[in-house]
């Protein structure tokens, strides 16, 4: 980082953002580009052969599912590469990555309630072999991360600094 | 003491939340939006208050009278000729300055002025300042602050405009404008005077100012008065559009002078509303989050109500079951049992869908994201030929189409407002939710909320390139330029979501339990006779109906009960599901509809899609060919957007019907 005189306090710090949006943001896209390999394979080549590790890391192959895992991890990535090049604003990207991430898990926490209901309570034969794990997938247990940085926002991403009321002696 | 009955009139920018000061005010329930343009026709309510009969009257939101677009047009006549006692300008306490120009052209118009200065709670809560006793002094005008969400300060500007009423006189303060424009004003002013049959309600200084700026609606104002020769010749000696450029200078001039005086901005700090303006409308990744947060929102409009429909559907089953084997004789329990409650709970299954829809649309708009999402679209939207704030109606028409295509009224250009008219049909509103629901969810099964999302989107599609061709071929010409101004974000309150909800699921209900009761009964009849035949079958009237019309749509895959459904559904387009559900209503009662379409081979996974694609297009509802030909003002565009949108329909269907045939679907 480049320091000029008295810009020296004026740069905020952003590493803590960075280094949250480097993790999460790879792990979305990792997870989407997986997901979307999973939903073509499926297309394509047929339920029978599985994408490797989807099956552990709970990857349905659900192809616009994988869009919206890659597109938030890609909002945390190109806050990355702001912050890296001296733009503080880039933390914008990560709070906002962090706010896409709760929504769509939100979305897909209702969703899976709405099956719940579906399974337990109208005992759809559809539905027969549902278990709430089945609605779990990385749209949903990555937010966790997500959640996390949202409470803590204040302490971690701010820079601490002064507020307060601008030339008050001028009018009054 | 005087007359008890008090007029006041509820004028400012747009989103400053007159509306929410109104509903306030008078406890009514009017829409209220966070974005510019919601208001677009004057309301009008009451209050008692210390034994005053209160009228108080909600206008459109405009940034200024000039009477460059409808909207404009209608609050400042309405100030002008209508006279209420007191005129309240609500301010955005946080943007004041964007605020003050209106009030410089008020401040002009001779009313009494009353200033309330809402949203305060946002003002304070960033830590600005505001002197209140400072304001009043500089705009000569009673100042109130309140926070219309939280109901505050209602009481105190209800005292203050009794206080202001009981007053009678004012005295306000103007603008000057330099002494060569001064001169000119009085010139005109005294060239106006000798018009003795002149319209008193118009402050002569006001009308001279408007002519000096070029305003045509004033101009045709006075062009039958005698002296309006005169008027032109001193007019046309000056060079009008300096004159114009030079008053809008002093009015900022002046606001910038008395603004500091006024209050004092906190440090500005990147807030969180900057934070996320900076994300959703960037250059690459804005329209791909507004697609993302569209589909979370069909996905969720679909898979978190299907359990309930599920419930209202077994209930209706039941109570078919019960109605068809209790009622006698054996007709009236088919007009029951086969048309009422297969007709019109076909259209009630739907109602948690709807409720969640407009839900989701209320959370949307409240919290300010619709509005950057026209933003975003600006650009793409110029270059397609369309103005970017037709966007607006657009969004709105996933509602409905009725107030979206009266929204077109904040578009200045009437060029622009006419395409925008045209197009919005288009626009998937909730009435035609039931039918993607009822055949995405008996096709597509858990793909039915990326099916109606890609409804949606080809709704939007269809839209902008309709508007495209508009351009260029009935309707040339260039958009004009867009300024929109991006309501900051809002935690939208969830009283505001809620009744949105509950004001729209209902009219929802409240349609099936009329037009679409009556739209089901004559279906019956038409399916039950002549008398003797099977009920429903091909003999019947609706099977000569439907088979008369079957070869014009045969190409598009359908059978001739789609075929009545959907001459039907040119009333409303709920009737498209509930007659459906009159027609296959025949039988065991215990089938959903969705399991009944399933097992007719009449309909393939690939003519539901047709089908959705034609009902989506096919042609606007009757409330909103009225709208049409209301707000343009003819008959030939109205049968146009008629027309053009059967031709665009088939031709849709026609597409995928037969190219996903030739694809071997
Ligand atoms: N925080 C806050 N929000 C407000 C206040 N008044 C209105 N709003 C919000 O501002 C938005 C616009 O309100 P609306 O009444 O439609 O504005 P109009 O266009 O002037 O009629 C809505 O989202 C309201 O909830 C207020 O005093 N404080
Ligand atoms: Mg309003």
């Amino acid at each position: 980082m480049d320091i000029k005189g008295e810009n020296v306090e004026a740069q905020a710090d952003t590493r803590i953002p960075v280094a949250f949006s480097v993790v999460s943001g790879s792990l979305y896209v990792l997870l989407g580009l997986l997901q979307l390999l999973a939903g073509m394979n499926r297309i394509f080549i047929g339920p029978d052969i599985l994408v490797p590790l989807a099956d552990l890391l709970l990857v349905p192959a659900d192809i616009i599912g994988s869009f919206v895992l890659i597109l938030i991890g890609t909002v945390f990535i190109y806050g990355v590469i702001e912050m890296r090049s001296g733009i503080y604003e880039g933390v914008s990207y990560a709070y906002v990555g962090i706010l896409l991430s709760l929504i769509f898990a939100i979305i897909y926490l209702f969703v899976s309630t709405g099956n719940m209901l579906e399974a337990y309570i109208l005992r759809n034969e559809d539905f027969a072999e549902w278990t709430p794990l089945s609605d779990l997938k990385p749209g949903i247990y990555l937010a966790i991360f997500s959640l996390f940085a949202f409470i803590r926002w204040k302490d971690m991403f701010e820079p601490a600094k002064a507020k307060g009321i601008n030339n008050d002696q001028r009018n009054t | 003491m005087g007359n008890r009955e008090i007029k006041i009139a509820l004028t400012g920018n747009p989103n400053v939340g007159k509306t929410t000061l109104f509903n306030a005010l008078t406890g009514s329930r009017q829409h209220v939006g966070n974005w510019p343009g919601v208001t677009v026709e004057k309301k009008s309510g009451r209050v008692s208050y210390k034994g005053y009969d209160i009228e108080v009257i909600d206008l459109p939101g405009t940034y200024s009278l000039t009477a460059y677009s409808i909207d404009e047009i209608v609050a400042r006549d309405f100030i002008i000729e209508e006279k209420p006692d007191i005129v309240i300008q609500v301010v955005d306490a946080s943007n004041l300055e964007r605020n003050l120009y209106l009030t410089t052209q008020l401040m002009e118009l001779g009313s009494q002025l009353l200033i309330v200065l809402n949203m305060c709670d946002i003002a304070e809560d960033r830590g600005d300042r505001l002197y209140l006793d400072k304001m009043e002094e500089l705009l000569a005008t009673p100042v109130i602050k309140t926070v219309a969400t939280q109901k505050k300060g209602i009481c105190d500007l209800l005292d203050k405009v009794i206080e202001q009423k009981e007053l009678e006189q004012h005295h306000g303060h103007e603008i000057g404008y330099g002494s060569e424009i001064e001169e000119k004003i009085l010139e005109i002013e005294k060239v106006l005077s000798e018009d003795e049959g002149r319209d008193r309600r118009y402050p002569l200084r006001w009308l001279s100012i408007r002519l000096l700026e070029g305003d045509s609606n004033v101009r045709a104002k006075v062009a039958k008065s005698p002296v309006y020769e005169n008027v032109m010749a001193i007019i046309e000696s000056i060079d009008q559009e300096e004159y114009e450029a030079e008053i809008a200078d002093k009015r900022y001039l002046a606001i910038n002078t008395i603004l500091p005086q006024m209050c004092t901005r906190a440090n500005e700090t990147l807030t969180k509303s900057d934070m996320v303006d900076r994300v959703l409308t960037n250059k690459y990744l804005g329209i791909p989050i507004f697609l993302a947060l569209m589909w979370g929102a069909f996905e969720l409009t679909f898979a978190f109500a299907t359990p309930f429909m599920d419930m209202i559907d077994i209930a209706m089953s039941w109570i078919s079951e019960q109605v068809s084997s209790s009622l006698r004789p054996d007709w009236l329990a088919s007009l029951v049992g086969d048309g009422i409650i297969g007709g019109v709970g076909a259209v009630l299954v739907f109602v948690p869908n709807i409720f969640i829809l407009f839900f989701l649309l209320s959370l949307l708009e409240g919290s300010g994201y619709l509005a950057r999402a026209a933003f975003i679209m600006d650009k793409l939207m110029y270059k397609i030929g369309m103005h970017g704030k037709s966007f607006i109606p657009m969004l709105m028409g996933f509602g409905c189409n009725v107030p979206a295509i009266m929204a077109a009224r904040s578009i200045e250009d009437e060029k622009d407002r006419l395409i925008t008219i045209l197009v919005v049909p288009f626009v998937s509103c909730g009435a035609r939710l039931p039918i993607y629901i009822l055949f995405a969810g008996t096709f597509f099964g858990r793909q039915a909320g990326t099916v109606i999302f890609a409804m949606y989107i080809l709704g939007i599609l269809i839209a902008i390139l309709s508007a495209k061709l508009l351009r260029e071929t009935v309707i040339k010409g260039k958009p004009a330029p867009f300024i929109m101004e991006l309501p900051p974000y809002r935690v939208p309150t969830l009283s505001t979501s809620l009744i949105h909800m509950w004001d729209n699921g209902f009219m929802y209900i409240k349609k099936a339990g009329t037009i679409i009761l009556v739209g089901v009964v004559i279906i019956w009849a038409l399916a039950s006779f002549p008398w003797g035949v099977e009920y429903g079958s091909e003999d019947s009237y609706v099977g000569i109906l439907g088979h008369a019309v079957e070869p014009l749509l045969e190409p598009l895959g359908f059978d001739w009960k789609i075929s009545v459904a959907l001459i039907f559904g040119l009333v409303a387009k709920e009737i498209v599901v509930a007659s459906l559900g009159v027609l296959y209503g025949a039988g065991d009662k215990s089938e959903a509809l969705s399991e009944r379409l399933m097992a007719d081979p009449g309909i393939t996974t690939l003519s539901s899609l047709s089908l959705m694609a034609f009902s989506l297009l096919y042609m606007p509802c009757v409330a909103t060919v009225g709208v049409i030909r209301k707000e343009t003002g003819s008959w030939k565009w109205t049968i146009f957007a008629v027309i053009y949108g059967i031709a665009v329909a088939w031709t849709m269907a026609f597409i995928i019907f037969q190219g996903g045939s030739l694809l071997g679907y």
